[in-house]
């Protein structure tokens, strides 16, 4: 028996039937679909990937790590950045199986999706959602909270004229005291400030200065932004930098 | 059942409308594509006739349930031959291949082609090519074995095998010239072991 009469034959005797043209649309689509979703995705890691790059304390590199190179790999956002790169590999694998998808290759697609996820999350910065997700997620997720409470830690080294903390009693004569990360308390003078710092007690501040005894700091310029301590959080609103600092 | 004569002057993106309306349809473009599709299979596995055949039923009806997926704007050879190639390759990988009892039948034209495209520093010997091109071929992996199979053998050009492989035009122009050194290096193993 030929061939093509066998597969007739199989086809009448089975009932197979062409699967109709609407399900491979369908299908085409919602790889389209969740591709888009992906790269919206990687764009609001990239807006706040350059949301935390440009708030980040650039002038301070070299009191921080002490080199430009040890800063940067101190600093970067590397949970961003690892939810950016997954989303542009969800996107190339959804790109690659729609039915064109083919015709690109991997440089070109990832390239496409790095320029639109830049494009897309300078949007998104602009339009302040960086700085939403960012403190929602700190305010929210304790596992968010921790790691970018390891950065915390880099600023608490008063020898080297950085202090972070919680002010736990209210400013009398310039004067305050500060929790730092190991809940020693300092006394904090601001004398050298041009104005009074608005700050509540609470409040989580970095402050830039010099160590002048055991427990005590004199400020130079104060940072009001989201500091995550232990067992207080981070207090979300406050990543915007407000900054006081003497002349 | 449609008389296959009735068909030869349709071309195969009007035998898919008309498969899609009656199945009887369907038995043209089977008997068009048999013959080639079965030599494919031959060159790029070592199954014998009748798994062949096994395989050939398994993509023509695979071929019929997805008609409706069939894009005009590709050729529907390309078409085909993606689904006999994602076949053979789900049928590799289920590891259900046995020893070749069907030789690979070379015209002259094929063996001068990749002869002067090996570009060796020494003039290949078509004889000594024509004689051992399957051995050598069987020594590739698939994926190398299959993209000089549709190159040189079932002469397809870049776009052709992209569409077939599913692969960027630049990915096959870089699998076939790794195919080629592959193939070279094996051409002058089996010239040594003859001397």
């Amino acid at each position: 028996m030929q061939l093509s009469q066998t597969i007739i034959e199989e086809i009448k005797k089975q009932k197979i039937a062409p699967k109709p043209r609407w399900e491979f649309v369908l299908r085409n689509y919602f790889i389209w679909l969740l591709g888009f979703l992906s790269l919206a995705v990687g764009s609001l890691a990239m807006a706040v990937v350059i949301y935390m790059i440009r708030h980040n304390d650039w002038d301070l590199h070299d009191r921080l790590t002490g080199n430009w190179p040890g800063f940067i790999f101190l600093t970067l956002p590397y949970f961003w950045l690892v939810i950016l790169i997954i989303f542009i590999i969800v996107v190339y694998y959804n790109i690659r199986h729609t039915s064109s998808g083919y015709h690109y290759n991997l440089l070109n697609i990832v390239l496409v999706s790095v320029i639109l996820s830049v494009m897309l999350g300078q949007i998104g910065y602009n339009l302040g959602i960086a700085q939403k997700i960012d403190e929602q997620l700190a305010a929210q997720f304790p596992l968010y909270e921790m790691i970018f409470y390891k950065n915390s830690l880099v600023w608490n080294q008063p020898e080297k004229g950085l202090l972070v903390g919680q002010v736990i009693a209210p400013i009398i004569s310039r004067q305050m005291i500060v929790n730092d990360l190991n809940n020693k308390p300092w006394l904090v003078l601001m004398h050298r400030l041009p104005i009074q710092p608005n700050i509540e007690v609470g409040q989580k501040i970095k402050i830039i200065g010099a160590m002048i005894d055991e427990d005590q700091f004199v400020a130079e310029e104060i940072r009001l932004e989201t500091i995550c301590l232990p067992h207080i959080g981070c207090q979300a609103g406050e990543r915007s930098v407000t900054c006081v600092r003497s002349k | 059942m449609i008389d296959v004569e009735q068909c030869h002057n349709k071309s195969d993106a009007e035998l898919v409308e008309l498969s899609l309306q009656q199945s009887d349809y369907f038995a043209c473009l089977v008997g068009r594509y048999e013959a080639k599709l079965t030599n494919y299979i031959r060159k790029i596995t070592n199954l014998d006739a009748e798994d062949i055949a096994d395989v050939l039923q398994d993509v023509f009806i695979k071929v019929y349930k997805n008609l409706n997926s069939f894009d005009a704007e590709l050729k529907f050879s390309s078409w085909i031959y993606r689904i006999t190639h994602n076949q053979v390759i789900s049928n590799y990988r289920k590891n259900i291949a046995r020893p070749q009892t069907v030789p690979i039948e070379v015209d002259d034209t094929v063996v001068h082609n990749l002869a002067s495209d090996l570009d060796t520093s020494q003039a290949v010997d078509e004889d000594f090519l024509r004689q051992n091109i399957e051995a050598i071929l069987e020594k590739l992996d698939i994926k190398y074995r299959e993209v000089l199979v549709l190159k040189f053998l079932e002469d397809k050009d870049y776009k052709e095998i992209s569409d077939i492989l599913k692969k960027p035009a630049g990915t096959v122009g870089t699998l076939i010239n790794r195919a080629k050194a592959k193939f070279r290096k094996e051409l002058e193993a089996s010239k040594l072991n003859l001397k």
